[in-house]
């Protein structure tokens, strides 16, 4: 659920480009009202995840990613975060087993939207592409597995071997993954509710992808490794119109045990959602009253105030845990702006992951 | 009740308030619909600037058409290529661009993830157009839009065809339709003016009689411009609805010969309000002018200024200075109005310099110089608009019908040979020339390359287009060059190149400069033999020998120019095909034969004229109804004076010849006037402006018969005025009486 708001972004663009209905209302929470999803298939409980799958695209649904995050080390031991993301946003359903549009016809079912990005030393560099679905500029596929926009692409190399390249403004990263076995299902088997009411997305993640490649920042080259986390999920619903923003974390905590947290909204009518995944590689849901989050501490950056470390409390896991980000502006600057960066974990136990907070800044207003 | 008063007098003359209306609604109709036709030019031009500003166009080496499949490729190599697909309107005219929002999005000037704005014609989501592509002409173009080191394989660069040195001369050639337009405006401001003052003067009187009753000179005034804005408004709005009509019906043909000429597509822009506020604009400086009369005392002054004949000349000495050495498109057209004004002020006064009559002459002729004095003074605005009109249709026609005779002869030395067969992608010449040798399937064959060389400059390098043949043919060998160095095309053949005259005019070039042409990685210096006429093609072209092309060098376009053996049938046509194809092992030959290029050819070009041809058709029916209808208004005031040669005792038959004489040596006054104005007028458009609108020139032609026919025509405009006084004529003996608004 965590990118949400970034189609909104996608739509406003071709809303922009006078190519598709414009939104019904501005900003991106009035594009989640009822009504909107007509003739998208609609997740909900009781759906499963099926791989490889469901690693491929989903036509019949209306939005969904591929959504990589990592922490990883240079070889001098500084710490270097790295986000490769892709979306997809259908604008007209296509029912499974359909065939595609003609690509002469420059058909638009589907607009995709890539982001990269990377934080070292304080410093992030950040680039995002767009592209029509269905002509070959843009797409994923499972066998074998590859997702790709332009010349940014994810591609399954040999059997559990993946490799992920993009570039940008400055920088550009060369990375083998190797993916592990672990799948983590969300929620109900995958179905994970979003709202109160019961609407959700399917939602699954790995969260131990081994990384070693090449980033180059400014013409420097950094040899890099460590551990990533690759969430899938898909849904056709977008936020409510009385939800507005969400904040996510995706913690590695040195026990061996792993953490997803997200609100919806904020203050008292914040709907909060979450997996705990135990030493043992067992998956817990957790809802919004077993998880208590609050904002500490803000830095005020020129888009507006970002709350940059939180107090996350699990009683029921015994976790409390303070998350803080990196000194520093990790500000995604694109279409549609947001926060996201790596953290650190300290607390009732320690641990690293990323954070991504929307809803704030100007654009937010 | 004044009201009442003083629209009596449209009641009594209700021609007079159509003629005046007509007159307002088609100078509004013509001047608002060339504005319409050339400002959605220049925004199309403009359009496809902003969008493509110094972008290149990749094309594929093998000369395929680019696909949509060619874009993912070349995107998923990592460069930022943008889609632009050019779709013909069902009509052929206006074009719409499909663009692809999301791909621009990697452009460098674009901000991050905005794309442009697309709000309808002519851009439109490329999903749009290539749907209307379906049924329609198409063309697939994928711009560069940031620069790279390197190409993939298999791709080259092409400066974009409309980023060539055209978008001057599609400027140029829009400011010659806006002359002419300016001259429209003129021409009908004088008329408008001629006839609204002749009719202030007819209703002299009847003002009077009002100032008497005790109506305000200040308050008639008031009222009397107010009916001019009124009848102005009434006028002009159908007129501007009726432009707008012209443009949509020219724009077709406009909007090809636009492609044609300038490889510049005129685009199905928004209606913009610009051209409707300059019809207002234009209208209010007219009913301006005319309302000046008014303040200046009520009535119209159609006669002359002092120092009339010191103004003529000395704009007639500096227009013609300055149209020598005119070095702009707006200094020739600057010198060129200089020059009409010039014709126009002195005009009147030669003419009755001239019909100054002698007191040796017979009474009745002496009456009649008199009276053609008096008609040449009272009607000199009509007359020199007439004259202005008639001067321009004059060179029109002229320049039109050289271009059309230079074109032919130009097109049958180009196009000598009986078919031209396209070599299809991957095969070689060299395997047909077994075929080609045989004397009873073709009795003379060249090949003809095309493709891009770099004209290496001391500034800038320019892109030009290359033809390369063999110099030996009997074919070419009849070419007549514009200049050339002794035996030309033994010169090409040792490899010296031919230029065409727009490269010639553009860098400077005469026979015997050199020039430095770069092959891809390797240059050469080569020696201009001559230059050759190339009509209808903006850009600049340099022809060499096949035999001095660099190994390496891949044209984009391979053609045969075969010549069939004389009377040989249809049969052997096919039997040459059959054996091409055999040769070559392809199933399917492009061919074309000599009679389909030239009657494209000529489509193109007749188009090209169709709507200068159209306006100034159109400006001289104007002004010979403006004519005809103050001329009647004028002879009818004087009707009080030809009655008393009735009463002199002329008869009936004797008095229409009089009259009919009177009017025909107006007529042919007005011809007179026209014929130096169209002449000198053909000879600054071929010579000066040509040159600069187009980029080549053409010999200077008179045509005398046109000037009869012209002539006829205004003949056949006196003897309407005549037959109509012939039905208004006295009766024998009769007295005649004073009516309203003649004058004694």
């Amino acid at each position: 659920m965590k990118a949400v708001h970034l189609f909104i972004g996608l739509l406003a663009l071709l809303a922009i480009a006078g190519c598709s209905d414009e939104p019904s209302d501005a900003g991106f929470a009035g594009l989640a009202d009822e009504g909107q999803e007509h003739g998208f298939r609609q997740p909900a409980p009781g759906g499963h995840i099926s791989l490889p799958e469901d690693w491929g695209a989903h036509p019949d649904y209306r939005i969904e990613w591929w959504y990589l995050t990592a922490n990883l080390e240079t070889a001098e031991g500084q710490p270097l975060g790295l986000q490769w993301t892709q979306f997809r946003q259908g604008l007209e359903p296509r029912p499974p087993g359909a065939p595609a549009p003609d690509a002469t016809l420059w058909p638009l079912q589907s607009a995709w939207m890539a982001h990269g990005a990377v934080s070292f030393d304080g410093q992030h560099w950040f680039d995002e592409r767009f592209a029509r679905g269905d002509i070959g500029q843009a797409g994923a596929t499972t066998a074998p597995l590859q997702v790709w926009l332009d010349h940014w692409q994810l591609s399954e190399m040999a059997a559990g071997r993946w490799q992920l390249s993009a570039s940008g403004d400055g920088w550009s990263y060369d990375l083998v993954l190797i993916p592990g076995q672990q799948v983590v299902r969300h929620g109900e088997q995958g179905f994970s509710a979003k709202t109160p009411d019961g609407q959700g997305s399917m939602y699954f993640s790995l969260t131990d992808i081994a990384i070693q490649g090449e980033v180059v920042l400014d013409g420097h080259s950094y040899k890099v490794a460590g551990l990533g986390w690759l969430d899938r999920e898909w849904s056709s619903q977008f936020l409510r119109s009385d939800q507005r923003g969400w904040d996510w974390f995706a913690l590695r905590l040195d026990d061996g045990s792993r953490l997803m947290v997200f609100q919806v909204g904020d203050g008292d009518g914040a709907f909060r959602s979450g997996t705990w995944v135990d030493p043992q590689g067992e998956a817990h849901s957790l809802g919004t009253d077993e998880i208590e989050l609050a904002a500490l501490d803000y830095r005020d950056i020129k888009p507006g105030r970002v709350p940059v470390a939180w107090q996350l409390d699990i009683p029921a896991m015994g976790l409390s845990l303070r998350v803080s980000a990196p000194p520093g502006t990790y500000w995604n600057d694109g279409l549609y702006p947001y926060w996201e960066s790596p953290v650190s974990v300290s607390g009732s136990v320690d641990g690293s992951g990323y954070m991504e907070l929307t809803g704030y800044g100007e654009s937010a207003e | 009740m004044l009201l009442r008063a003083m629209l009596s007098h449209y009641r009594r003359h209700p021609l007079q308030l159509l003629a005046l209306l007509a007159i307002l609604t088609l100078a509004t109709a013509l001047w608002s619909g060339v504005w319409t036709l050339t400002s959605q030019a220049r925004d199309s031009m403009a359009a496809g600037d902003r969008q493509l500003a110094g972008q290149q166009v990749l094309v594929r080496q093998d000369g395929k058409a680019v696909s949509v499949q060619d874009f993912a490729d070349l995107r998923r190599n990592g460069l930022c290529v943008v889609p632009w697909l050019e779709v013909a309107s069902d009509s052929g005219g206006a074009r719409v661009i499909g663009l692809d929002p999301l791909a621009m999005s990697c452009a460098e000037a674009a901000p991050s993830g905005s794309g442009p704005v697309l709000d309808g014609k002519p851009f439109v989501d490329i999903s749009e157009a290539a749907r209307l592509a379906k049924d329609r002409p198409s063309v697939l173009r994928l711009y560069l839009a940031t620069e790279i080191g390197h190409l993939p394989e298999g791709w080259q660069r092409q400066v974009d065809p409309a980023a060539l040195d055209t978008g001057e001369l599609a400027d140029s050639f829009l400011l010659n339709l806006n002359a002419l337009a300016v001259l429209v405006v003129l021409v009908s401001a004088l008329l408008i003016r001629s006839v609204y003052t002749l009719g202030l003067d007819q209703r002299r009187h009847g003002l009077q009689l009002l100032e008497r009753y005790g109506v305000q000179r200040r308050r008639l005034r008031r009222y009397l411009l107010l009916e001019l804005s009124i009848l102005a408004v009434l006028g002009a709005v159908p007129g501007y609805g009726l432009g707008l009509l012209l443009a949509e019906v020219l724009g077709s043909g406009f909007g090809s010969a636009m492609a044609n000429l300038f490889d510049t597509a005129l685009l199905a822009t928004p209606h913009s309000v610009t051209g409707f506020l300059v019809t207002v604009a234009v209208m209010a400086l007219v009913v301006f002018w005319c309302g000046l009369d008014l303040f200046k005392g009520g009535r119209g002054q159609t006669g002359m200024v002092r120092f009339q004949v010191p103004l003529a000349l000395g704009a007639l000495i500096a227009g013609a200075v300055t149209v020598l050495v005119a070095g702009s498109l707006v200094s020739a057209f600057l010198a060129t109005a200089l020059l009409l004004l010039g014709a126009g002020l002195v005009t009147p006064r030669l003419l009755q310099r001239l019909a100054a009559p002698h007191r040796d002459m017979a009474p009745l002729r002496l009456w009649r110089r008199r009276e053609l004095g008096v008609l040449i003074r009272r009607l000199a605005l009509p007359l020199v608009a007439l004259q202005l009109a008639a001067g321009t249709v004059i060179a029109v026609h002229a320049l039109v019908h050289t271009f059309e005779g230079t074109f032919n002869q130009w097109l049958d030395q180009r196009l000598s040979g009986d078919l031209f067969v396209e070599v299809p992608d991957g095969k070689a010449i060299v395997d047909v020339v077994p075929v080609l040798s045989q004397r009873e399937l073709a009795a003379n064959w060249h090949p003809v390359l095309r493709g891009q060389v770099i004209l290496a400059g001391a500034d800038t390098s320019s892109s030009l287009d290359l033809m390369a043949t063999d110099s030996r043919s009997s074919l070419v060998q009849n070419w007549s060059l514009i200049e050339g160095v002794n035996s030309p095309w033994l010169a090409v053949g040792r490899g010296a190149v031919l230029v065409n005259e727009q490269l010639a005019r553009r860098k400077g070039l005469t026979p015997g400069s050199r020039l430095i042409l770069g092959f891809g990685e390797q240059t050469r210096e080569v020696s201009v033999a001559g230059i050759y006429a190339d009509y209808g093609r903006p850009a600049g072209e340099v022809m060499m020998d096949v035999e001095h092309l660099p190994q390496d060098f891949a044209p984009a376009f391979r053609s045969l120019t075969v010549t069939l053996p004389e009377g040989s049938a249809n049969s052997r046509r096919e039997e040459l095909l059959a054996s091409l194809q055999h040769a070559w092992q392809v199933d399917t030959l492009q061919v074309r034969d000599n009679e389909t290029v030239h009657q494209l050819a000529n489509r193109i070009f007749r188009q090209t004229f169709a709507l200068t041809r159209a306006i100034s058709y159109l400006t001289l029916g104007l002004a010979a109804v403006a004519l005809l209808l103050t001329g009647w208004v004028v002879l009818g005031s004087r009707q009080w004076y030809y009655q008393l040669l009735v009463v002199w005792g002329l008869a009936g038959k004797s008095w229409f010849r009089v009259i009919l004489t009177l009017a025909a040596e107006l007529m042919v006054s007005i011809w007179a006037a026209a014929v130096p104005v169209g002449i000198a007028l053909t000879w600054v458009l071929v010579q000066r402006i040509n040159p600069l609108a187009f980029g080549w020139s053409l010999p200077m032609a008179i045509y005398p018969g046109f000037w009869l026919e012209l002539m006829a025509l205004l003949a056949l405009a006196a003897l309407m005025i005549a037959g109509a006084f012939w039905l208004r004529r006295p009766a024998t003996g009769i007295a005649p009486a004073l009516g309203n608004g003649e004058e004694r």
